[in-house]
């Protein structure tokens, strides 16, 4: 079966002896006729290949599959994921990587970074002069149609010289390679190109997977080309203030992106804050970012957001993913935007075939590493020359996605049938302009493991990228993102079930040990201390403590309620009285729902539905769906392991079977074990939000938020007991312990029967139960007067009308009754706190969270 | 002489208060051979925050201003007087056969660059349709002069359309509006100029106003007009030519341009971006009078 590789020399380098890597040949399937081989060559492994067998390791039995497990595994605790748009829900799939690395050699890798920064450069000029003189319009080196006729070409930015006078800060281009195994530039990538974050985790999984393999082979490092990119933004960013750090930020468009992970990611190992279009605003053509402290100015915006998308005032008003008024900040010369904006047109396939003559302008020099061979329709003589060669071409859109065009995905003229080819001649007759034909290039192929014994050949392109360290001069990040086609695909595409290789660059000198993992610290890191926090990061962090809180509580109550249901004893009356009103106020059940004691299944019924429901703003599905939905915004405060917490409770929360529509999901004991199993994971959670995220201001919403909840719902647990009964039984005051999870504490203390005020004394006054109502306050008042002062007052403004947590009342007046044997002082404090949990959490919005987003927005036209 | 005062006041009243207000206008006319702007003032009420006037690609004067604290209403009045310099006549015999100019258009490597190419690419507003291409072609019969054709869709369109207030706005995509066949004189405009560009002609986007005669007997009411749009066509010997579909005439002494682009996105007299509310009512005044006429009845 599947191991076929087991070769008897077991024997290692030390020996000197290497292991027999002629094997491989032997597993491994043929490429297909015309297509380069990136294996072997006529007599056998090409050189770096059998070098790289050699030295990996993998010739021991059983090697590829275990290798390619802990890829899996990695990947997947690393949260590496990408959203594929096409599927409903949105979910993100784990990032696919393959096992065996693409190798590139010296000497073809010097003609790559010569070719592609050079290009860099043209393509700068390139903007320059669209955007300034525009000479090559004028003179006829680019037709009109591909830059004013193209949707990309932004009028807003005409004259604007981006500070430090680059307009593309980095660029991104496709190659491949042909069947002699010469490089070809198949596109280019100038607008926010993707990839720079993924190849750096491909980079960090794959090399420890092969350490010795990947030393022995001399593997170019990557980490100085993320330093260069830094220091180039940090040196463009016009910042007046020399007092003042110069704050770079990255813009992304959120989570529901394709690539949403990378910019996580990036933001991370950049160092600098992620943030989305509504953390910014502009005043007065400068730009800013909304904290909890209110208005920071930002100098300089690495951004993963399309160009249109990036100022909805002046060029795509729908769009609430941007920032209005960027542009007019863009052009004040007040901030850096990398890439400028306004470069998409040189992403169209039209545009390579004018490259040459714009090079020999411009240049006075000849592409070292050509396009491939591509023909715009609406040059007649172009038109003419190749259209009846459709079987050899490609027709892609000259203007890919616009709305104002005609628009498609690549079709590939071979394998269209000649009526097709026909009718594709019509269309393309009709409105040439917006068609470009490229040739059609067989890709080389990578060896790739098939999981199943064999090592099977995938066709390849690889994304350089070359970054500019200076005005004028471009650094080619010696690596790049491999991706590899599904099988029996002859193009790539991730979206269409394709997978990323690491891409090894191989050097005869020495490699480049600069690292930024420990993160280089600047000075004014460590002056200024406070790291800060974007008003919506604020907000999501204080809604994830409580929906944290509000999902513990939620299970805890949901537990109780099952079990009360579903034990042989039933429970007196007023035990289910205090039960169903909480589970009302809580939102277990819908308002309306009978009493357990009256009608017991259609509580227990509507209870096991709730559950699961969807809709109910409070059940408890809802809750950690609405958990995930906000920890996914601030997942660059996260680690891995949280994060994927935090998805588990969510995703391991539904039974996986399905039921007849009007069922509850869930039996009783399914439920329970449910509900256990989601007690434990929050536990689980609190541990990491306690122990694993730094003491900031935003820790502190997130606290807080997490004990208002809790204080608010305890107030309602004591309101339910002592409000609905004077002489609670002891079955209600045994749920009022689950409740508080303080029923191992209790019996630590008083090894006897329950009794109202010992139970008081714990859950109410006791400084030293976490989950004491006096404690609760404490933590609050604590972390409520740290908060920083804002516009509208300080933190500890606030706390005028929050109970005070000292002194604690008198065990005795708390336990006191009223003339009608009611216990109107502990009521009074139960109610007095929920007012203050009320307008605790307005009063923390109106400070901290809502210095631009009123809410509602609107495009006045 | 020819003078004019304009007087274009926009009104937003918001539901609730609006925290930060960001706004672009086009209001200020064009100065060309037509038209001399003789005075403009530019009132906004609140006073914003910020504001700056800058050149755009296409020659208009555009305002940004901002408002940083909360407000419930907006008012944007622009007071203009106009000096009318009267029309070249058009020469239709002189124009070119449409062939000619549409060669002029096209690239080829080697042609000479022609800078009026630019207006003849699909824009945001008005995507490339064939339909509204197939539409026009039948104006353009083999060898006909292009200023006569393009006349003659002009003519085709006013009678072929309804002009209906109301039964579109801004946000009605075009091809809704033509096939609808009715519109206002937004839609009338963007349509010849879709049909001249999806034949690979040269058509820009010109908003502007219009003086109307009041009824005999009547004074002018004020603000009873509205902003008005049409297009230009360009002919390699006539140059920009204005062809006002909706009043099925070329843009003549009542006709002003306020401001020119690929179409109406280009040149929204105000537009802008509210936080805070998204409930909001606008009302917009236009009057234009001759100077001197006596002074009009509030409306």
């Amino acid at each position: 079966m599947a191991h076929s590789l087991m070769p008897t020399d077991k024997t290692t380098s030390t020996t000197g002896k290497s292991p027999d890597v002629s094997q491989i040949l032997r597993v491994a399937d043929p490429v297909t006729a015309g297509h380069y081989d990136e294996l072997r060559q006529a007599d056998g492994l090409r050189p770096q290949w059998a070098r790289f067998f050699e030295q990996s390791g993998l010739a021991k039995p059983g090697e590829f599959d275990h290798r390619a497990a802990d890829i899996a595994a990695q990947v997947r605790e690393n949260g590496i994921t990408y959203n594929i748009y096409a599927e409903t829900g949105g979910h993100a799939r784990p990032w696919p990587l393959d096992l065996l690395p693409f190798i590139i050699e010296e000497e073809d890798w010097a003609r790559i970074a010569a070719g592609v920064a050079e290009r860099a450069a043209l393509l700068e000029q390139i903007m320059g002069d669209i955007y300034g003189e525009q000479t090559l319009l004028k003179e006829g080196f680019l037709p009109p149609a591909l830059v004013q006729g193209h949707p990309g070409y932004l009028r807003p930015l005409i004259g604007a010289t981006p500070p430090g006078g680059t307009h593309l800060h980095i660029a991104a281009f496709d190659l491949a390679r042909d069947e002699q195994g010469e490089w070809w530039v198949v596109s280019q990538r100038t607008q926010a190109p993707s990839g720079l974050g993924y190849l750096l985790e491909n980079r960090l999984i794959v090399s420890q997977l092969f350490p010795t393999a990947f030393r022995n082979l001399n593997v170019q490092r990557i980490a100085s080309a993320y330093r260069h990119l830094l220091d180039r933004l940090k040196e463009d960013a016009p910042n007046p203030d020399p007092d003042e750090p110069t704050r770079i930020v990255l813009l992304t468009p959120g989570p529901y992106n394709e690539s949403y992970f990378e910019h996580v990611y990036l933001a991370h190992y950049l160092g600098i804050p992620l943030v989305e279009g509504s953390d910014l605003s502009v005043r007065e053509d400068r730009l800013f970012l909304n904290t909890m402290y209110g208005l920071e100015p930002v100098h300089a915006v690495l951004r993963r957001l399309d160009d249109d998308f990036c100022d909805p005032l002046e060029l795509r008003s729908g769009s609430s993913l941007g920032v209005p008024g960027l542009v007019q900040a863009m052009r004040a010369g007040n901030v850096l935007v990398a890439n400028a904006l306004g470069s998409s047109f040189l992403e169209s396939t039209a545009i390579h075939g004018f490259l040459p003559g714009i090079a020999r302008k411009l240049t006075g020099k000849e592409l070292s590493l050509p396009s491939l061979p591509s023909w715009w329709c609406g040059e007649r003589a172009a038109l003419d020359a190749v259209l009846p060669d459709l079987g050899k071409q490609v027709i892609k859109a000259t203007y890919p996605g616009s709305a104002e065009r005609p628009s498609f995905e690549p079709v590939i003229g071979a394998g269209l049938s000649e009526e097709q080819r026909a009718s594709w001649r019509e269309r393309i007759a009709r409105d040439p302009d917006a068609y470009t034909l490229q040739t059609f290039l067989p890709l080389s192929q990578s060896p790739t493991w098939d999981h199943k014994g064999r090592i099977v050949p995938r066709g390849t392109m690889v994304r350089v990228f070359a970054i500019s360290t200076r005005e004028g001069e471009w650094e080619v990040l010696p690596g790049g993102l491999t991706r590899i086609a599904a099988a029996g695909q002859s193009s790539v595409s991730m979206q269409r079930g394709g997978s990323s290789l690491d891409t090894w660059v191989r050097t005869q000198g020495p490699v480049d040990t600069f690292t930024m993992l420990p993160g280089r610290i600047q000075p004014e890191d460590i002056g200024r201390g406070r790291r800060l926090i974007s008003s919506r990061s604020a907000e999501n962090l204080f809604w994830m403590g409580r929906y944290s809180e509000r999902a513990e509580n939620g299970m805890r109550l949901a537990r109780a309620a099952i079990q009360a249901m579903t034990s042989a004893d039933t429970p007196p009356p007023s035990a289910l009285a205090s039960l169903h009103r909480l589970c009302l106020t809580s939102g277990l059940v819908p308002y309306g729902t009978p009493s357990p004691g009256e009608a017991r299944d259609i509580f227990l019924r509507s209870l096991l539905a709730s559950l699961t429901d969807t809709n109910a703003a409070m059940s408890v599905r809802f809750c950690l769906t609405s958990l995930v939905r906000t920890a996914d915004h601030v997942r660059d405060r996260l680690s891995s392991e949280h994060w994927r917490l935090v998805l588990q409770t969510r995703d391991g929360f539904l039974p996986r079977h399905t039921r007849r529509k009007g069922t509850p999901l869930f039996t009783p004991t399914e439920a329970l074990a449910s509900l256990d199993r989601l007690g434990m994971e929050l536990a689980g959670l609190t541990g990491a939000q306690a122990d694993r995220m730094v003491r900031d201001d935003g820790w502190r919403m997130l606290t807080i938020g997490r004990q208002i909840e809790r204080l608010s719902f305890f107030s309602g647990a004591l309101e339910a007991v002592f409000g609905t009964d004077s002489q609670p039984c002891d079955e209600a005051l045994d749920f009022l312990l689950t409740l508080f999870d303080s029923t191992i504490t209790y019996r630590a203390y008083h090894q006897r029967r329950l009794q109202v005020p010992p139970l008081i004394d714990l859950v109410v006054l006791d400084p030293n139960n976490p989950r004491s109502i006096y404690r609760v306050l404490k933590v609050i008042h604590r972390q409520v007067e740290k908060l920083p002062d804002s516009a509208a007052g300080t933190g500890a403004d606030m706390l005028a009308s929050i109970p005070p947590y000292e002194p604690t009342p008198s065990l005795g007046s708390l336990c006191s009754r009223d003339l009608l044997g009611g216990w109107s002082n502990l009521l009074e404090l139960t109610g007095n706190c929920a007012s203050a949990t009320r307008m605790l959490s307005d009063e923390i919005g109106l400070r901290y969270l809502t210095h631009t987003q009123g809410g509602e927005s609107a495009y006045l036209s | 002489m020819n003078e004019l005062d304009v007087t274009h006041e926009t009104f937003y009243g918001y539901r609730r208060m609006v925290e930060i207000g960001q706004h672009l206008a086009h209001l200020r006319p064009r100065t060309l051979e037509r038209q001399n702007v003789l005075s403009h003032v530019l009132t906004i009420e609140p006073e914003p925050a910020h504001l700056s006037t800058s050149t755009d690609v296409f020659g208009n004067e555009q305002t940004f201003f901002a408002f940083y604290s909360p407000h419930e209403t907006l008012t944007v009045t622009a007071r203009s007087r106009i000096e009318l310099l009267g029309d070249r006549p058009v020469d239709a015999a002189a124009s070119p056969a449409h062939e000619t100019v549409h060669d002029m258009l096209r690239y080829r490597a080697d042609a000479p660059f022609v800078p009026e190419a630019e207006f003849t690419f699909p824009s945001p507003m008005i995507p490339l349709h064939r339909e509204i291409g197939d539409y026009g072609r039948e104006s353009f019969t083999p060898g006909r002069s292009f200023a006569e054709a393009a006349t003659e869709l002009m003519h085709r369109i006013h009678s072929d359309f309804a002009y209906e207030a109301a039964s579109t706005d801004v946000s009605t995509p075009l091809i809704e509006a033509f096939r609808g066949r009715h519109g206002v004189c937004q839609d009338f405009a963007h349509i010849l100029v879709g049909a001249l560009r999806a034949l690979g002609f040269s058509a820009r986007y010109v908003s502007g106003y219009l003086l109307t005669q009041p009824p005999p007997g009547q004074a002018r009411l004020i603000g009873a007009d509205a902003s008005h749009a049409w297009a230009d066509v360009w002919c390699p010997v006539n140059g920009w030519i204005g062809l006002d579909p909706t009043n099925d005439c070329l843009a003549g002494p009542s006709h002003i341009v306020l401001a020119l682009g690929r179409d109406y996105g280009d040149v929204a007299p105000v537009r802008g971006i509210i936080r805070g509310t998204s409930a909001h009512t606008l009302s917009v005044g236009v009057t234009v009078a001759p100077v001197g006429e006596e002074a009009p009845v509030e409306n």
